[in-house]
């Protein structure tokens, strides 16, 4: 079903698309033969040859986990740019960067990145991740995260904070779990937790249930789960490919949450011992709730790490074109995303409290990544890579050059530093990322706007 | 038949590229506008030369190669209707209003080769196609620039965006295009014309929308579902209901079964279930009988011997676990996850002439979830299995009986809220507007549940009383808000009252708080955001984002001035002007409400000037004062008429395609007398239409395979045999990046024979590849040999194809 899978979505559009996660027909003729054959040769080309890889590179103390951490609306680089450079930098008061002081050394401040031949708000989400990769790509046209969990044999957790008020659509999505296809992101903290620890028992135990005794409501929910198969099968067979390749996603979820497919995605800390206490549930779509919507979400990337469920996660606050208003800081005038925009008067230094803001979180993340520990004997952090992403440069002028990323963690990379990379294109980083977790890959999305790591970064 | 076959297929690959149309030709011309047509910029004004422009919108593609037709100066392939299949299938339905926002005269693309001319003369005709077909020409990377430019894949992008959103339907019209003008490949396929009974549209399963399943699962089984997290629905131009972008993935999957077996719990623990036995002592007939009626509306078709079975089954095995009580709920949460329950489909079974008839129960739920947003009532499902639904007849009365339903006012409702975006909570500063409380927010929302209700139960609901009702609803603290007197009539169920408005200054739907307080900012009102609503969702002109590279910030407070000219200012520069002169001529006539929706006479303290100017909307356009007059002009405008069944046939269909559904508004719409211009008389249209009960064939819907002649009459033979293989390609390797121990590599493959083949190419690598890019490898002794996937595999003569690798040493 796998290959199926996406065989289906081989084709489909690449992340340009405006709102729509369509994918093509695999019209029953010769070239949709060929296109099954390309989908096959593709996945098999490369699969062996990382998996190789990716064992070699896991003993040589590289980043065990990966988070994606997203702000949204670009900067003000003014604001955002530290002073000197190299390991020799300061972050000036009062600037956007200023909260991670207590961080520095853990830190690469990136500058001088670009995301080539795209500009503006809804192709810059699109590509932020992806790379403006499409199902020929070698990361098929998948997000970061996705694409690197899943080359790790598993699944990343999405997790957000306000991004859906708008629904789904490629300005309020940065993940995509095949090309054109939105991974789910849950807002809401509880809801993520039951999620994430779904049958989990803790490090005490080990995951599934004992032999001998059959829980009757697993039972049960296999019985159903079997009724539900064959009516997915039977719907399948007469429904146009078209309406196929929506079927299989539904598929595939219904194989995650099959008996047995829940186990995590590695060993588990000494930090979780038992299942954490679940988080309170929220209101997604309530502004004013936003700050402890973040502290939970944050502190589930943690948890959801130290217990082995996943190696990959992402924190996405808001989308681009964000409606949200910071009301808690006082900002309840102007949304993010006008904020955003102004050049010059008080909404300017609005915009920096914004920023500021997110700061503090990203340094909230690190700080509780480096208080919880790891399963290698050191701290979450010290396996950990966080990547701050944005999806804009500057922001008043739409531009995706200079698109500002902070990295920190995971032992990859010295740290300490603040690198200019002189208008390196952002494939690269994506591709540096992928190799800091070990995998093998030498291009990231479109490779025709650049190839390799990114020089200078190791 | 068209009539355009007067000439030969190829006969004017020698004509004079501005030759003079055939004369048959000449009916086709519409002299009434299609909907969503031309933009005819006005932003003349704005001084001819955008100084600057030039830089954001250089001319590009200069660097790459033609590759059109011959050598002998006209540039045109093959077919001898390009001009009619550019007219029908790309300018009206398409480029019309897509493209001419920015690439007129006046517009931010002016400096670009795609100048169009809006007059709508047929020397405009013809010279846009000329425009377009020499784009068509321009090859980069082995890919035509029309096709690269507006899908946002070209190298240096496309300023306005990606409205031609990769392999979408627009983009496959785009494609045969481009092989028509390019290779004179896909001549027989005629240009869509608009006529009526045309069938258009695909076969589809259409996931619940996420009040679709609350609703549905409300008349199901009398659970109120709203209080779950469930998956977020995918938003297509503000609707929640798109065929395509629906779907369940992941971890939805997850999300959905944990809700279907909470809603079984607590419809087994409520009293009064609907189980016909006491469940103490259920047995198999019982629980046979209760699958029977539940059943059949859980599916909302008949039932099968099959899923008797599969459910009797699941039944009998959870009981002997866990008794009876909880067999039947495993049925209930077992229904609630089936797809047969989570996806309404339209599939249809084939009919003699090769298109598909939808099945009764199919018709039955088109309609229940287009007018109720919710499952078919029992009359409804009667009538699916009396098989009488299935003529355009009966398919109209049921209309008649379900708008008559109490569900039909939340269902309009839906529909109203989803097209005037009203579906977001207004987020207000509290310090600019202390008086808009949470009891007006609520208010403003029930203003416009009875405005809707009212129109279409006591009112006309023609689309007139909609724009220009002299009538709202208010209640007491709405009324002081708005600075109206309270009514003295009965008050509605929500405790709502009628009020006249007249020499109120409001009037109908543009006044309603709920679009007022929406369409504006936090603490102050929005000339672009009403403008922006009003052009895109009231008149279905689209509009591209600004452009990067403009400093767009927003208009900063400044007390010397009011929000118009402050709003002016801002974008009264020639770069900005350019298309907010299509936004803030309109927005500007809302200036008399503020920002939360209350009537003003002055703005911080400077009078209110609400005089207003629509452009480039054909049936609209000119001066007008405030939200009154715009609303007349909106009420007597035909493309308001038509915007208004076009947004009904997206929202009815969940469908976006712009081509077949512009006709079908257009065609309804202009069928429509003045007395059923109304939301019943569109409705009952729309489930009249071929569409509702006929669904086309995949390949004649979306041929995947555009490039492919199809039908045995292209080169290459039949379906069933692939293309020769070839090796006259020229190959051209570029190293883009080596580093210690590896790098990576492009290729350019050029077929340089005569004849459609695949390429295939063996290249001696420096080490293993390791990332291959639009192509497949295979090892062999002579070296790695590359070949190419679905889309690029075969080529034309002449054609290129780009693919590259990594390699490792």
């Amino acid at each position: 079903m796998a290959l199926l899978f996406f065989d289906e979505f081989e084709s489909s559009a690449p992340l340009a698309s405006l709102g729509t996660a369509s994918a093509k027909p695999a019209c029953m003729n010769r070239i949709s033969r060929r296109r099954f054959v390309a989908g096959l040769g593709a996945g098999l080309l490369a699969a062996p040859f990382l998996g190789r890889i990716s064992q070699l590179r896991a003993d040589g103390g590289t980043a065990r986990n990966l988070v994606v951490f997203f702000s949204p609306n670009g900067t003000h680089h003014h604001l955002w740019r530290p002073t000197g450079s190299g390991s020799s930098f300061s972050l000036p008061a009062g600037s956007i960067l200023e909260p991670l002081a207590a961080h520095r050394s853990d830190l690469i401040l990136c500058d001088g990145i670009d995301f080539k031949g795209v500009d503006n708000h809804e192709p810059g989400m699109v590509n932020m991740l992806t790379g403006g990769g499409n199902a020929g790509s070698a990361s098929r046209g998948q997000s970061l995260d996705w694409y690197v969990a899943q080359e790790l044999g598993g699944r990343p957790v999405n997790l957000g904070i306000y991004t859906s008020p708008w629904g789904t659509n490629s300005q309020t999505r940065m993940s995509y779990s095949a090309a054109g296809q939105f991974a789910p992101v849950i807002d809401e903290p509880r809801t993520a937790y039951n999620q994430i620890f779904d049958g989990f028992t803790g490090a005490s135990e080990p995951t599934g249930t004992g032999a001998g005794e059959v829980d009757p409501k697993m039972k049960r929910r296999q019985s159903i789960l079997r009724v539900t198969n064959g009516e997915m099968e039977a719907l399948r067979a007469g429904a146009p490919a078209r309406e196929q390749a929506k079927l299989d996603a539904h598929i595939d979820g219904l194989q995650q949450i099959a008996p047995g497919a829940g186990a995590g995605a590695g060993p588990v800390a000494a930090s979780c011992n038992t299942a954490p206490a679940p988080p309170p549930s929220f209101n997604p779509t309530d502004e004013d709730a936003v700050p402890d919507i973040a502290i939970a979400q944050m502190d589930l990337v943690a948890a959801a790490l130290a217990c082995g469920r996943t190696r990959v996660a992402t924190v996405q606050f808001s989308h681009t074109v964000s409606p949200l208003h910071l009301r808690w800081l006082g900002l309840s005038g102007q949304d993010h995303h006008s904020l955003s925009h102004a050049s010059t008067g008080e909404d300017v230094d609005r915009f920096r409290i914004a920023e500021r803001w997110f700061a503090e979180q990203f340094a909230y993340l690190l700080g509780k990544l480096k208080s919880t520990a790891g399963s290698g004997g050191g701290t979450l952090l010290d396996e950990t890579l966080v990547v701050w992403a944005k999806e804009l440069g500057d922001a008043p002028l739409h531009r995706c050059e200079s698109v500002p990323f902070v990295l920190a963690g995971g032992g990859a990379f010295t740290p300490g530093r603040y690198v200019n990379f002189g208008g390196a294109p952002h494939q690269q980083l994506l591709v540096s990322i992928c190799q800091a977790m070990g995998l093998g890959n030498s291009t990231f999305g479109d490779a025709s706007k650049g190839t390799g790591p990114l020089d200078g970064l190791a | 038949m068209n009539t355009h076959n007067t000439t030969g297929p190829f006969d004017e690959a020698d004509a004079p590229v501005s030759r003079p149309l055939p004369t048959s030709d000449a009916p086709r011309r519409r002299r009434t506008p299609r909907l969503g047509r031309a933009l005819v910029l006005s932003c003349a004004a704005l001084g001819a030369a955008v100084a600057g422009c030039n830089g954001l919108f250089g001319g590009g593609d200069d660097d790459g190669q033609t590759n059109g037709g011959d050598d002998t100066g006209s540039l045109d392939s093959g077919c001898a209707d390009n001009v009619a299949f550019f007219e029908a299938n790309l300018w009206d339905p398409i480029m019309s209003s897509k493209c001419t926002v920015c690439h007129t005269e006046s517009g931010l693309a002016k400096g670009t080769r795609m100048v169009f001319d809006t007059s709508g003369t047929e020397e405009a005709l013809q010279a846009n196609f000329e425009a377009v077909r020499d784009m068509a020409a321009i090859q980069v990377n082995g890919e035509s620039a029309l096709l690269l430019r507006p899908s946002g894949r070209h190298p240096e992008g496309h300023a306005g965006g990606a409205l031609i959103p990769f392999q979408g339907e627009d983009y496959v019209v785009f494609e045969k295009f481009v092989n028509r003008v390019n290779l004179g490949v896909g001549c027989e396929e005629q240009p869509t014309a608009c006529e009526p009974d045309r069938v258009s549209g695909r076969r589809v399963l259409r996931r619940m929308s996420r009040v679709e399943f609350d609703r549905t699962v409300a008349d199901l089984l009398g659970v109120d579902s709203t209080g779950y997290i469930l998956p977020t629905d995918a938003n297509v131009e503000g609707f929640d209901n798109n065929a395509d972008a629906l779907l369940y993935a992941g971890t939805d999957v997850q999300l959905m079964r944990d809700a279907a077996e909470d809603i079984a719990a607590r419809v087994i623990e409520a009293p009064g279930s609907l189980i016909p036995c006491a469940v103490e002592t259920g047995d198999d007939a019982c629980a046979t009988a209760f699958f029977e009626s539940f059943g059949r509306r859980a599916f909302r078709r008949p039932l099968t011997d099959q899923d008797r079975a599969r459910y009797m089954e699941l039944h009998r095995s959870v009981e002997a676990d866990e008794g009876f009580a909880m067999g039947v709920q495993s049925m209930i949460a077992a229904a609630l996850q089936s797809p047969y329950f989570l996806y309404r489909p339209e599939l249809g079974a084939v009919a003699q002439d090769g298109t598909y008839q939808l099945l009764p129960h199919e018709i039955a739920s088109q309609l229940s979830y287009m007018i109720w947003s919710s499952m078919p009532d029992d009359e409804l499902l009667g009538k699916v299995e009396s098989g009488e639904l299935a003529t355009p007849a009966v398919i109209s009365a049921e209309v008649d009986r379900m708008m008559q339903d109490p569900r039909a006012e939340a269902g309009v409702l839906r529909f109203f809220r989803t097209w005037l975006q009203l579906n977001a909570k207004p987020s207000k500063d509290m310090t600019a507007y202390p008086e808009y409380t949470e009891a007006v927010r609520q208010a403003i929302e029930r203003e416009t549940a009875a405005f809707v209700r009212h129109l279409i139960r006591e009112g006309s609901g023609s689309l007139h009383e909609m724009y220009t009702a002299s009538y709202s609803y208010v209640n007491e603290e709405l009324a002081s808000f708005y600075g109206l007197e309270v009514p003295g009539g009965a008050a509605d169920q929500d405790g709502m009252t009628r009020v006249d408005l007249t020499g109120s200054n409001r009037m109908g739907l543009l006044t309603l708080g709920s679009v007022l307080s929406t369409h504006a900012h936090a603490a102050e009102s929005s000339p672009v955001h009403r403008g922006k609503f009003v052009r895109e969702q009231l008149l279905c002109q689209p509009l591209p984002p600004p452009p990067a590279g403009l400093d767009v910030k927003p208009p900063q407070p400044d007390p010397t001035k009011s929000t118009r000219e402050r709003f002016f200012e801002h974008s009264s520069n020639e770069a900005c002007g350019s298309c907010h002169s299509l936004i803030d001529g309109i927005g500007f006539g809302f200036e008399h409400f503020d920002g939360v929706g209350r009537y003003r006479d002055t703005d911080d303290g400077h009078p209110v000037d609400a005089s207003g100017d629509i452009v480039g909307a054909p049936s609209a356009s000119g001066p007008f004062d405030g939200t009154g007059e715009l609303a007349q002009k909106l009420a007597q405008s035909p493309d308001a008429q038509a915007c208004f069944t076009l947004q009904w046939l997206r929202f009815g269909f969940g469908a976006m395609d712009q081509a077949d559904l512009s006709c079908m508004a257009e065609q309804i719409t202009g069928q429509l007398g003045p007395e059923e211009l109304t939301v019943a008389g569109v409705i009952k249209a729309i489930a009249r239409s071929p569409r509702f009960t006929r669904r086309l064939a995949e390949a004649a819907a979306d041929p995947g395979s555009s490039t492919d002649p199809g039908g045995g009459t292209g080169p290459s033979g039949t379906d069933n045999d692939p293309p020769p293989t070839s090796s006259s390609f020229d190959i051209q390797e570029t190293v883009d990046s080596v580093w210690d121990g590896g790098g990576c590599k492009s290729v350019v493959v050029t077929h340089q024979g005569d004849a459609k083949a695949l390429w295939e190419v063996t290249l001696h690598t420096e080490g293993t590849p390791t990332d291959v890019w639009n192509a497949v490898t295979e090892a062999g002794s002579a070296g790695v040999k590359f070949s190419g996937v679905s889309y690029n595999a075969e080529l034309d003569p002449g054609e290129s194809a780009s693919f590259g690798f990594c390699w490792r040493e």
